[in-house]
């Protein structure tokens, strides 16, 4: 038998970037500073990690086949698991937290829109029952913050 | 209606020449009353989540839209067809 081959330090290196990644993301959203807000938003840290953390883990397990460095077994399985880390926060990221939950008390069909009076663009109050007799089109927009 | 404050949508009535008002709810009371606060919607606080009423003479909601992912608007063709369905008399 040869000797041991060495440590296999791209596949370890890789799940734990792959996992820091998902885990400071889900701590920021626990902490939920607001100064820290825009790294929740936009998380191009952990997106970073994670991405590192993937193409580490698949170099780890290659060179773990080309029988360069150790971990025959170890390497994929830690490189499995970094995708399917990574695949949860890009799931979690880009597909879960765009979802809404129910409005159960937003007016229904069939029901009086609640009144309301608010400033328009000139700083004049507008009130919606003033709009009675006309056709009207309510929207609700996210805005530009 | 949006949460952003007068000045700001003056400059979006003004280079989007907007025939129609924009509201400023800037203390989220009516985003409260209609139940439309997303509250993780922007790194600065609750934002209205896209929602869209057709609203008839008598004050009556007679069409709705409230998605459930802030992706996926209604189709300016869904709400005019909506407006359309009210009749003109």
């Amino acid at each position: 038998m040869s000797t041991r081959a060495p440590r296999n330090w791209a596949a370890i290196g890789g799940f734990l970037c792959g996992l820091g990644g998902v885990v400071a993301y889900f701590a920021l959203v626990l902490i939920h500073d607001p100064r820290l807000g825009w790294l929740i938003h936009t998380p191009v840290l952990n997106l970073l990690l994670v991405a590192a953390g993937l193409l580490l883990s698949v170099l780890g397990a290659i060179q773990a086949f080309q029988g360069k460095r150790g971990g025959k077994f170890s390497a994929p399985a830690l490189a499995v698991l970094t995708f399917a880390l990574s695949g949860f926060l890009g799931w979690h990221l880009f597909v879960a937290s765009y979802h809404l939950p129910p409005a159960m008390r937003a007016p229904a069909v069939g029901a009086v829109a609640p009144d309301f009076e608010l400033n328009d663009e000139r700083g004049v109050p507008v009130r919606l029952s003033s709009f009675r007799g006309r056709n009207l089109v309510l929207l609700f927009y996210r805005g530009f913050w | 209606m949006v949460v952003d404050p007068v000045e700001q949508n003056a400059k979006v009535v003004q280079k989007l020449h907007l025939s129609f008002p924009i509201l400023a709810d800037t203390e989220r009371r009516v985003l409260d009353v209609y139940d439309l606060r997303d509250d993780a919607g922007s790194p600065d606080g609750a934002i209205a989540r896209p929602a869209t009423f057709v609203i008839d003479r008598e004050g009556i909601v007679r069409w709705r839209n409230l998605t459930d992912n802030y992706r996926l608007r209604p189709s300016p063709d869904d709400v005019l067809a909506a407006v359309v369905a009210l009749g003109t008399r």
